[in-house]
């Protein structure tokens, strides 16, 4: 492979994708898993939509709502000068909404296992409810959280759909590890094509193992 | 000296409880079969339960009146709580589970683990301290806060005789040397004749007052 921009690319915007989604992700899992209603259970629904989603359906909407010429796009340009499609920032986006909803997925499983009466004890010695959250459910909830944040990383790193439709395919600006691999193939360049690909299978694998073998091991 | 005082009906699906009985200062045991609402009045008191009617209150505190709609969180009532499992933080080590009931104090949590002969535990892995350890650790973090009562939910049931009986022992020091209203729910005959300064007796959907 002659240029490692894209994997370079790639690394760097699901490593922030990673981070957002792995931040927001925790926190939206928290509140649905602590808030019980039927309208924690539609929240639940929209932000797991990703899932299902074909990425490129995932992508359109996200194009459409974030163009410039849709409100949150406007306002985008309007702060920061310059639109918000087709750039990095972006394929952040895009990769982010993909990663987000795996997330959600392992933290609140894993926050509504913890033992309730163990929250409980906390509550009567007296720890205020942050501190129930961070000293007691979170750490005791952080082998889901961890394999959550694996999957949404893999997921970020690996997606194609959304983020070509969301940033394109800018070869040198916006061209990420697996769109490059798309385009390689398009034009015949095998030797990019093999190698993208041997990186992103690698990842992928070594991801699996870690959530397999450190998160979801038994205590 | 102030009192506790429980009147109070509690319904949870398929389960009634009504409870109505004061505890002074020293223990208060709350015996009966299995099933006849103990440990949910100890809810109810802790305010993991709310009671459907009632009151209770500790002096002139009051922790909760349903009919008025009060509920004070469990964080503001001031509790000490030892179960019979003990419910200890296993991710963190003794002393820090200890410190943790009392805002971080390092030095009163190290006091406490002292007096009930636990400092040597202080730093080591909770995980795998004994049954008797545990309960030594769950008392320490009871008490260190100098709560206004005491509940203690089969605190002996899973240890052997004579770590029972030490820590029938330690319960006895401390809740006579600290002047505290403690309530005991137990199942085991030798509790109620070692410990009992007075007895609570629970029958399945009713309760009847405390006697001496």
């Amino acid at each position: 492979m002659s240029d490692w921009f894209p994997f370079w690319l790639s690394l760097r915007v699901s490593v922030i994708a990673t981070v957002i989604s792995g931040v927001l992700g925790v926190a939206i899992a928290y509140l649905l898993a602590k808030w019980r209603s039927r309208l924690a259970s539609l929240v639940e629904v929209v932000f797991t939509l990703p899932i299902v989603l074909p990425p490129t359906v995932l992508g359109y909407y996200l194009l459409t709502s974030l163009g410039s010429r849709s409100v949150l796009g406007g306002v985008w340009e309007a702060t920061f000068g310059a639109p918000l499609v087709f750039t990095q920032t972006g394929a952040v986006v895009a990769a982010t909404v993909s990663a987000l909803p795996f997330v959600i997925r392992a933290a609140r499983a894993a926050i509504s296992n913890v033992d309730p009466r163990t929250e409980e004890m906390a509550r009567v010695i007296g720890l205020p409810e942050w501190k129930v959250a961070r000293v007691v459910t979170l750490p005791l909830a952080a082998r889901g959280i961890g394999a959550g944040i694996a999957l949404g990383f893999a997921r970020a790193l690996g997606d194609f759909g959304a983020t070509v439709m969301v940033a394109g395919n800018i070869p040198g600006q916006t061209q990420t590890l697996p769109v490059a691999v798309y385009d390689a193939v398009q034009s015949g360049d095998g030797d990019t094509a093999r190698t993208g690909s041997l990186v992103l299978g690698a990842v992928a694998v070594v991801v699996l193992l870690v959530v397999t073998q450190v998160f979801a091991r038994r205590r | 000296m102030s009192t506790l005082e429980v009147a109070i009906r509690v319904v949870v699906p398929e389960f009634v409880v009504e409870a109505a009985f004061s505890a002074p200062a020293g223990i208060t045991v709350l015996a009966g079969p299995s099933g006849s609402g103990k440990s949910l009045t100890l809810a109810a008191i802790a305010g993991t339960v709310r009671p459907n009617r009632g009151r209770i209150r500790i002096g002139e505190t009051l922790l909760a009146d349903a009919e008025h709609g009060v509920h004070v969180r469990s964080q503001e009532r001031r509790l000490g709580v030892v179960y019979q499992h003990a419910g200890l933080l296993e991710h963190r080590s003794p002393i820090d589970n200890v410190r943790l009931a009392v805002g971080g104090d390092v030095v009163a949590a190290g006091e406490m683990l002292e007096r009930v002969g636990a400092s040597h535990l202080r730093t080591k892995r909770t995980k795998t301290l004994s049954g008797g350890e545990r309960q030594r650790v769950a008392l320490a973090r009871a008490l260190v806060g100098s709560p206004a009562a005491l509940l203690l939910d089969e605190p002996f049931s899973s240890l052997d005789t004579p770590t029972r009986e030490d820590l029938r022992r330690l319960v006895r020091e401390l809740v006579t040397e600290r002047r505290l209203i403690a309530l005991l729910v137990t199942h085991d005959a030798q509790d109620v004749s070692a410990l009992a300064d007075r007895v609570v007796e629970y029958e399945p959907g009713r309760t009847v007052a405390a006697s001496e």
